[in-house]
Order: C-alpha cells, then structure tokens, then sequence
C-alpha cells in the first residue's frame, strides 16, 4: 500500500478577469503517493501548472482542502506557505528559472544554505549532485547565461534536489530543450525517481510522459482519467502503446 | 518631430513613477533656488530702492553749534561725488531706550528735511503732546505697545513720552547702536533749553557715485578727526556713532537675509545635484530594461538622435512642470518669508514677483537637465541594433562570481544583498552620492542649529570675537577716577578680571584710524588675530585688512602712528578682523600708546565676572554703589543674547527645513530605488519565493542590499560635513563681520543623525519593500 503524501478535497481555483470568472480547477479530489512518478498531462490551457502550483503551495486555492501528509497546507501564510515549499518541495521549472546573478553552484547552495546550518555538508552534497549531473568543477562558478540550455536545467534539478524534498514538482522540464538535452534531464529525472523521489510533473510531451508510472489526464478543471505503468524501463516498449491507448481514450 | 513626441509620450506614460520623483526634487530645486535668488537679489534691490524713495544720506556727520567755522559743512558741499546736502538742528546724546543703549539723534518733523524725512508706519497716533515715534527696528524689538508710557535716558536725564508710532529709518534704526526718536516741536525745543550743549547740525549728504562713500568717510576723519571741530566733553564719545555711512549700514543689513539665501542656494544646488544622479540613474536603467525596443526602433528607422530625443524629452517636459510649479510656489512662499525678514529692517517692503529671476532659474534648472540628460543617454550611440536584437546585450553582464556562498560564512539573505550590492556597484555610487550630498546638507544643518541656538558660546566668539568673554563694558566720566575704580573692581570677589580698553583715533600714515589701546594682550582670548601675531613690544601694532590697504603696508613694514604729542614708528605684527569703525581698526597696547601720550589715563573698562555672578545684580550693585562716577555700563553678554537669539531662531529655521527636506528626499529616493528594483528583479524574487524565501527575508534581502551604499553615503557626507562646516559658515558669517574664530560641528549630534539616518533608511526600505508580501511566488514567477 502506497503511503499517501499530498492530497486535495474539493479543490477549486478560479481568476477573476474583464471576460468574467474563469473556473480552472473544480472540485478537484487528487492524491499524491509517495515514490510514484507522477505525470499530470492534458490539452493546453486546461489549467495543468495551475493544478500543480496549487497543489505544490506556489499558489493558493480558491476554496478547498490541500493536506499534505495530512496537515493541512492551504490555509498556510505567504511565509508558511514559503516555509512548507523549503522543508518540503522541489522545483523544476520549464524556464529554469535559475538566479541570474549567482554562479551554478551558488543557485545550489543558495537553496541548501536556506534549509540547513551544517554549510559544510551542504557544499560537499551540492558539488556530488552537481558531478552526479554531470555538471563539471569548470561551470560551477559560471553564471547561467554563460552555460547551455541542458546544463543550466540538470543545474535547476540539482537546485530541487539539494534539500531532499519530500516531493518535486515538475512544469515542463523539457519545454525549452532540443531533444539531447530533453533526454538527459529526462534520464536524471527517471534516476532519482528509481532512487525514491516522489516526482509530479506537467507535460505534453509524450515522451517526457513515459517516464511517469502514473499519468493523471486533466481536462475541464478535473482529473479525466488515470493511467499506471510500471516504473520506467528504457527497454520495455510496451509502455509507449498503453500510454497512446490511454490518450487516444482521453481524446489526447 | 510628431515621432520624437510620440517616444517621449509613450515613455512618459510607461515611467510615470520614476518621473513623479524626478519631478518633486526638481520642484524643490526650482522652489529654493528662487526663494534663494529673490531673496538675495530683492534685498540689495529692496534696501537701494527704498533708501533712494526714502532719499537717504549716504554720509552723515554732526557739526557743533560753536564750531569754529563751517569747514564741516563746506569739505562735503565742496566733495566731488556729493550732489545734495542739508542740515537739521538735532539734539544728540548717549542713552537708553529699554534695553536698547547707544547713540540717539532727538529730532521733530521738520518741513525742511528731504533726506529720509520722518516717515510713519500707519499704525500712529499724531505726534503731539508726549508722542514719541521710535525707528521701526527699535519699536517692534522693545515690546511696547503704542500708548504706553516709555522712559528715554539722555546723558544721565530721564523723560517721559507716550509711544505714538514707529518710522521707517536707513541709517538711524540701532543696526550700528544709532537711533533717530522723534518727538513733538515742543518737546523738542525743551530738551534743547535743558541740554543746548548737546544741540547740534546733524548733516546729512547723498553722492552720485555711491562707492566713493568709504573714500569721503576716510578723508572726512582724517581731516576733521581730533581737531577743534570734534565733539567734546561728555559728547565725545558720540564720535562712536558718527559719521555714519549707507555702505555700512547696508552691509549689516543684508548680512543675515544674505546669508539665508546662500544656505538655500546651497540647498537648491544640492537637490540639483540629486536630481541629476536620479535622471542619470534612470536614463541608464531605462536604456538597460528597454533595449529590446531600441534595437527594434533603430530597426525600423528611427536614427539615434531621434531615440535619445525622445528620452531627454522625456526628462525636460517633466522638468519644465516641476521648475514652472516650483517658481509658482516660491511666490507664494517669498511674501511670508519677508514677513519674517522684514521686521529686521523696519521697512515697509511690499513684494513683487521677480520674472526675471523666475525665468532665469527655470532656464538654468532646464538647461542642465537637457544637457546631463543628453550626455546620459549618448551611449545609445554606440549600441548595435544586429547585437541588441540577437540578445547580445544583457542587462546584467556578470562576469565574476563576486562573494561566492561556498566560501563564506555569511547569513544567507546578508550574502545575498552583499552580492547583489557588489554586482551594481553604479547604482550603488549614486545612492552613496546622492546620500553623501544629503548627509552633508543634514550634518550642516544639524552643526548650524547646533551653534546658533543650543551651544552658542563659539558662534559668539566667531561674532563677537574678544568680547564674547565679556560681561560689562564700563565708561567712566572721567579718566581721573580710574586708577580707584579700577582697585576696588579688582578687589571685588565677584569680578573675575578688569582690564583697561578704549578707542582712540590715531593718526597712522596720515589716516586717522580707530585704534583700541589695550592693557594688555593677554588679557584677550585672540579670537580677533587671523594672521601673524599680537605685539609683544612697545612699538607693536596690529590692524584690520582695511586699514593696512588704506595705508599701503603690509604685515611686518613699519609705520608711523601720530597723536597731538609724538609720532613714532611701529611694526605691524598680524591682521585682526573687526567690524566696528567700517572695518578701519587697530589695536596697540597700552605701553606703546604711552610713548604717544604719556599722560593716558584709561577711562573705558572691561569687566569680567566670575562664574554665577549674576550680570543683572552686579549692574545694579554697581550703579548702587559707583552710579556717579560713570555715565554708562553695557552688558555684552546682554546684549549678545537678544542678538544672537534673532539670529538663531532664522539660522534654526533654515536648518530644520534643510534637515527635512534631506531626509524626505533620501525616503523618496530609495523609494524609486526599490520600486525600481521589485520591478527589474520581480523574476528572481519569485524564483526565491518558490525556493522558500520569506517575505521577510527578501524584504531584508533588499533593505541590506542598499544599506552599504547608504552607509558609506551618511558616513562620508557627515565627515565631509564635520570637517568643512566651520570653514563654510565662517565664510558666511564673514559678512557679519566676523572676527576669527572657528565653529565646530557637535560630533555625538552629526553621529547621532547618521545613526538615526541608517536605521530611518533601513526601516523605510524594508517599509517599502513590504509590497512584496501582496505577489505570490505563483505570480512572480509566471509574469
């Protein structure tokens, strides 16, 4: 039995705009299970990194419930809310959204020292992640323009990673990648997965899909239907044809 | 040009809270400088013009009943520049009004009298029966009320008048302790059966060449000075008052509003100062955030004059406004700042609007503001549009990883700010400028109202040079009585010091100057010595830079100094400064002034009293006890006070306004900084927000990222404050006759401002910054 890390009750967000209301989640019931590689897919503008910073406290919820191994989140302060995402959450971002001021390495630390005392620690842990990445000692003091496109997001996974979050939160991780470089992050995602990471992530690459071994398909502010694979396996090709049936089925 | 507006318009609009800034400092620089310019300019044109409405003399002397002849009269009909001459019979005489001691002229309301003839103010009852009109000045300082019973004492007499109105006075309003009283025809001509020795011819004189007055002053004394035509007896020492010059009593009484206006010249200069960083710190910003669009503009065809057109426009239309708006509101403000000054010269000074000075200052302040602009904004020159477009110019061009956080110790959000802070090292030098320029105005401001009104002995010592040590000045009537008035001072517990002082006119190279013959040198505190030394022999003379012109000489030459008796030669020894006699002075000690006159006596004393003697008690004791040995006792100290009371309560004006406006300007300045900076970094402060940054932390973030700079602003401004402020405003008070010296500013005050400054920033920024706390990490990311 899967333990159940984040989960929501009625959630509902909505944004208020000269056009009117406009409803994105409603009454949205999901649950989050420790371990799994979650993928959140859907047509575009059907609100899928609305879902996700809703539910990873980037945002708050119009009305409904989000608890998070049980407490509740969505009620929390900017500053509680700020607190639960350093504990607790990762990010990876479609932009990577590193600081553009501070060098490879510091965007890692900077994470890590805001969590943890022991500095020491979180330098040496910084600079394993980042070899892990295959991010060289030669780009750590380099700023992000100064690196590629698929060195600066294995930087922003190694950036989420630092903390041992509890969970990552994905949006696109891909989007802004050639299709090495896609593969490559791709792959380290599916790596710390295998080891244990709880990973949700927004797509509409189906190839970014398959790495899931749950596949959540939204549409019209709820969940529209669900799909398990096993855990990925670049040689099992039997995933890619349940995967497209589950999507055919979605109307994808 | 449609194009060029059409930029500018759009920028306008797009910059409208950096424009709102750069508006209210230029408001304010355009608000000074006029205040300070009108101010300055109304006052010489106010004091020439109502002097000529008033038909002023420009010199005036006595002339004894029983003059042995009318040479006095003739040597200024017969001068050369004089066009207008006439003489009015006037009762002169040492005396008092209230606390007021001097010189005063009785005089009636003659048809005869063309030159400043008496001229009511409208508040005035006839003058009839026991009226009495007291100059203006005189008047409004004494606390009387018109109908109330006044007491002036002349040469020892006391009468009685009824006050009945003031007049508008040029040289007899007691700025050179000279007052003209009117009274009743009647009255008059019974203080003149009473005191016919004291009827004289007071005869006054207007010249076309009005900088020849120091010249007729200078020959006039040399000529008639110590003669058969000088007062005598008891009316001697009327010879203080008079003769009595425009250019003197014009340099007294545009001293203080002179003064005034350079403080806020100064201001408005500083502002100006501000507000072209500010305009610079912007032009730089916006070319930064805007690239894109320029390369885009430059693609489309427009040239680069055009977009830097559009940007200076941008700036000028605003500064136009601001400086049109500031004028407008001196205007208003000049007539109440008048109101305040006006009471200082006890004339009527009806305000005008100055175009002139208007549309002057706009020019220069929109002058200067089209050319730093257009300097500021050049280095749209040299950018490529093929580089702009393909993204090749990144506002932010990091090229070392400055305080890296792996090598540090740091608290996390105070690495952050010290990283943020080395990496716009630019914008941190205008901050630090624009802060030290307002520090240095705040730490003048505090150092001045610090002098002028909380600890003033060293302003008094400035002013007042040796006398700030002294509490009464005595004269005695006869020099006989002073070797016994001198031992039973010097006996009494209370007196700490009693030493012999008088002025004496001296010939000195064939010009007669009025030189103090001093007991002793060391007696004084030499405050009035500003070059070389006192003398230490007996044929040792120091002298004021005016009298060492008029002769000719310069420190260390020897001179001639000539009374009735002898004449001998002296070396002058240094430069003192003084304000008395026109600035024509010397000083010799009494040893050397008996080799010319070996039977002086002194008759004039200065007293010194002991600490906690009570100086009001001690005069009592003494007109008590001695009242029938001298006609006069002058409390210094007294008449310090009153002085520089008027003076500190403008001086502290001024200061707080500058204090205010340097501290509202720092507050609004980091205001536009940090607005500035949530919008140019609102990215990654989401990505921190999303990382698990607090608001707090982020507001900290920023406050500390500023702290530094502003730091090294209030340090270097306070320093640069503390050192050159005595400098400065002895400079100023030069005009004030000044007489050596130095202020200090009060150090625990100037660190307490900057303390006060830092903490009063960091709060503001992090005030400010609480806007972040409105964004969601959700927003800040996304937008």
């Amino acid at each position: 039995m899967k333990k159940n890390i984040l989960s929501t009750e009625k959630l509902h967000k909505s944004f208020s705009s000269n056009s009117g209301k406009q409803e994105i989640l409603k009454n949205l019931d999901i649950e989050i299970y420790e371990g799994d590689f979650t993928v959140i897919m859907g047509p575009s503008g059907a609100g899928k990194s609305t879902l996700l910073y809703a539910i990873s406290g980037m945002d708050t919820p119009t009305k409904g419930e989000i608890n998070f191994y049980g407490r509740e989140i969505s009620k929390l302060s900017n500053d509680g809310l700020a607190l639960f995402r350093r504990e607790n959450c990762g990010f990876i971002f479609q932009q990577t959204y590193l600081l553009d001021n501070m060098s490879i390495l510091d965007n890692v630390l900077v994470c890590g020292f805001l969590k943890s005392k022991n500095r020491n620690e979180v330098v040496k842990k910084a600079k394993k992640i980042l070899k892990q990445f295959n991010l060289s000692e030669y780009i750590w003091d380099k700023f992000p323009s100064q690196v590629s496109g698929g060195e600066a997001q294995r930087a922003g996974i190694a950036r989420a990673l630092i903390n041992d979050p509890k969970i990552v939160f994905a949006d696109e991780p891909t989007g802004a990648l050639n299709s090495s470089n896609s593969k490559v992050v791709l792959d380290t995602l599916s790596e710390v997965n295998r080891a244990g990471q709880s990973i949700v992530m927004v797509t509409h690459d189906i190839s970014s899909a398959l790495r899931g071994n749950r596949i959540l398909y939204f549409r019209d502010g709820t969940i529209f239907g669900e799909c398990f694979l096993d855990k990925y396996d670049e040689a099992k090709i039997d995933r890619i044809s349940k995967l497209k049936d589950f999507l055919d089925e979605m109307g994808w | 040009m449609n194009n060029i507006f059409m930029l500018t318009k759009s920028n306008l609009i797009k910059n409208k809270s950096q424009s709102l800034s750069i508006f209210i400092v230029m408001l304010l620089v355009s608000l000074f400088l006029n205040i300070g310019l009108v101010i300055y300019i109304d006052v010489v044109n106010f004091l020439h013009t109502r002097a000529d409405e008033l038909n002023s003399s420009h010199f005036s002397t006595v002339q004894r009943k029983d003059a042995p002849s009318n040479a006095q009269i003739n040597f200024i009909n017969d001068y050369p520049d004089i066009y207008s001459v006439e003489s009015q019979s006037v009762i002169i005489g040492i005396g008092s009004v209230g606390n007021h001691f001097g010189g005063f002229i009785i005089s009636y309301d003659s048809p005869n009298q063309f030159m400043n003839p008496m001229t009511p103010f409208e508040d005035v009852f006839p003058l009839y029966g026991d009226a009495i009109y007291l100059p203006r000045v005189l008047f409004l300082s004494s606390g009387y009320n018109l109908g109330d019973t006044i007491t002036v004492v002349l040469m020892g007499e006391e009468f009685y008048f009824t006050l009945a109105g003031s007049t508008e006075e040029i040289l007899y309003d007691g700025m050179m302790n000279l007052w003209r009283l009117y009274i009743p025809a009647e009255r008059f001509a019974e203080i003149q059966s009473i005191f016919p020795e004291y009827n004289v011819n007071l005869i006054s004189s207007r010249m076309e060449d009005s900088s020849q007055i120091s010249t007729i002053y200078q020959e006039y004394r040399n000529i008639f000075f110590g003669t058969e035509y000088a007062l005598t007896g008891e009316l001697s020492r009327f010879g203080f008052y008079l003769p009595i010059t425009y250019d003197e009593l014009f340099e007294a009484r545009s001293s203080i509003p002179m003064i005034f206006s350079a403080f806020t010249i100064a201001l408005a200069i500083i502002l100006l100062v501000v507000g072209i960083i500010v305009i610079r710190f912007q032009i730089t910003n916006n070319i930064e955030e805007n690239i894109v669009n320029i390369g885009i503009l430059k693609a489309v065809g427009h040239s680069n004059f055009q977009i830097i057109l559009s940007i200076v426009l941008q700036f000028v239309f605003v500064v136009i406004i601001a400086a049109i708006l500031g004028a407008l509101a001196s205007s208003l403000l000049i007539p109440l700042l008048i109101q305040i000054i006006e009471p200082m010269f006890g004339l009527r000074w009806l305000p005008s609007v100055n175009f002139t000075i208007i549309l002057f200052s706009i020019f220069v302040i929109i002058l200067i503001t089209f050319v730093f602009s257009f300097i500021s904004s050049f280095k749209i020159n040299s950018l490529d549009t093929l580089v702009i477009l393909r993204g090749g110019l990144n506002s932010y061009q990091f090229r070392k990883n400055i305080v890296p956080f792996y090598k540090s110790k740091n608290p996390i959000v105070l690495q952050m700010a010290l990283k943020r802070f080395f990496q716009n090292k630019k914008q941190g030098l205008m901050i630090s400028l624009i802060v030290t320029s307002l520090t240095f105005a705040g730490s003048a401001s505090i150092a001045t109202h610090y002098n002028m009104s909380v600890n003033i002995d060293d302003f008094v010592q400035m002013a007042a040079g040796e006398l700030a040590f002294i509490n009464l000045i005595v004269n005695l009537n006869d020099s006989q009585l002073g070797a016994d008035f001198y031992n039973r001072m010097s006996n009494n517990s209370e007196v700490s010091k009693i030493f012999g002082s008088e002025d004496i006119g001296i010939f000195i190279e064939n010009n007669v100057i009025a030189t103090t013959i001093i007991e002793n040198f060391e007696y004084l505190q030499g405050y009035s010595l500003v070059y070389g030394r006192f003398p230490t022999a007996n044929n040792e003379i120091v002298l004021t830079p005016l009298a060492l012109s008029s002769i000719e000489k310069e420190v260390g030459d020897f001179i001639s100094l000539r009374t009735s008796n002898e004449s001998f030669e002296f070396l002058i020894t240094g430069l003192i400064t003084s304000s008395n006699h026109a600035g024509f002075s010397g000083m010799i000690d009494i040893n050397s002034f008996l080799i010319l006159e070996p039977d002086f006596v002194f008759r004039d004393f200065h007293i010194v009293l002991e600490d906690g003697v009570d100086e009001e008690v001690f005069v009592n004791f003494l007109y008590e006890t001695e009242g029938n040995i001298f006609f006069n006792i002058v409390s210094i100290q007294n008449e310090i006070d009153t002085q520089i009371a008027s003076m500190g309560s403008i001086f502290s004006l001024i200061a707080f306004i500058i204090l205010i406006v340097s501290f509202l300007v720092i507050i609004m300045i980091l205001y536009m900084i940090i607005k500035i900076t949530i919008l140019r970094l609102k990215r990654e402060l989401g990505i921190q927000k999303a990382i698990g940054f607090t608001n707090f932390q982020l507001m900290n973030q920023i406050a500390l990222n500023l702290t530094p700079s502003i730091v090294i602003g209030v340090l270097t401004g306070s320093v640069i404050g503390y050192l050159s402020f005595g400098t400065i405003f002895g400079i100023l008070l030069s005009g004030l006759g000044g007489t050596g010296g130095s202020l200090e500013a009060p150090i625990l005050w100037i660190v307490m401002m900057s303390i006060a400054l830092i903490i009063l920033s960091y709060i503001v920024s992090i005030l400010i910054s609480w806007r972040i706390r409105k964004i969601s990490a959700y927003s800040l990311v996304t937008q």
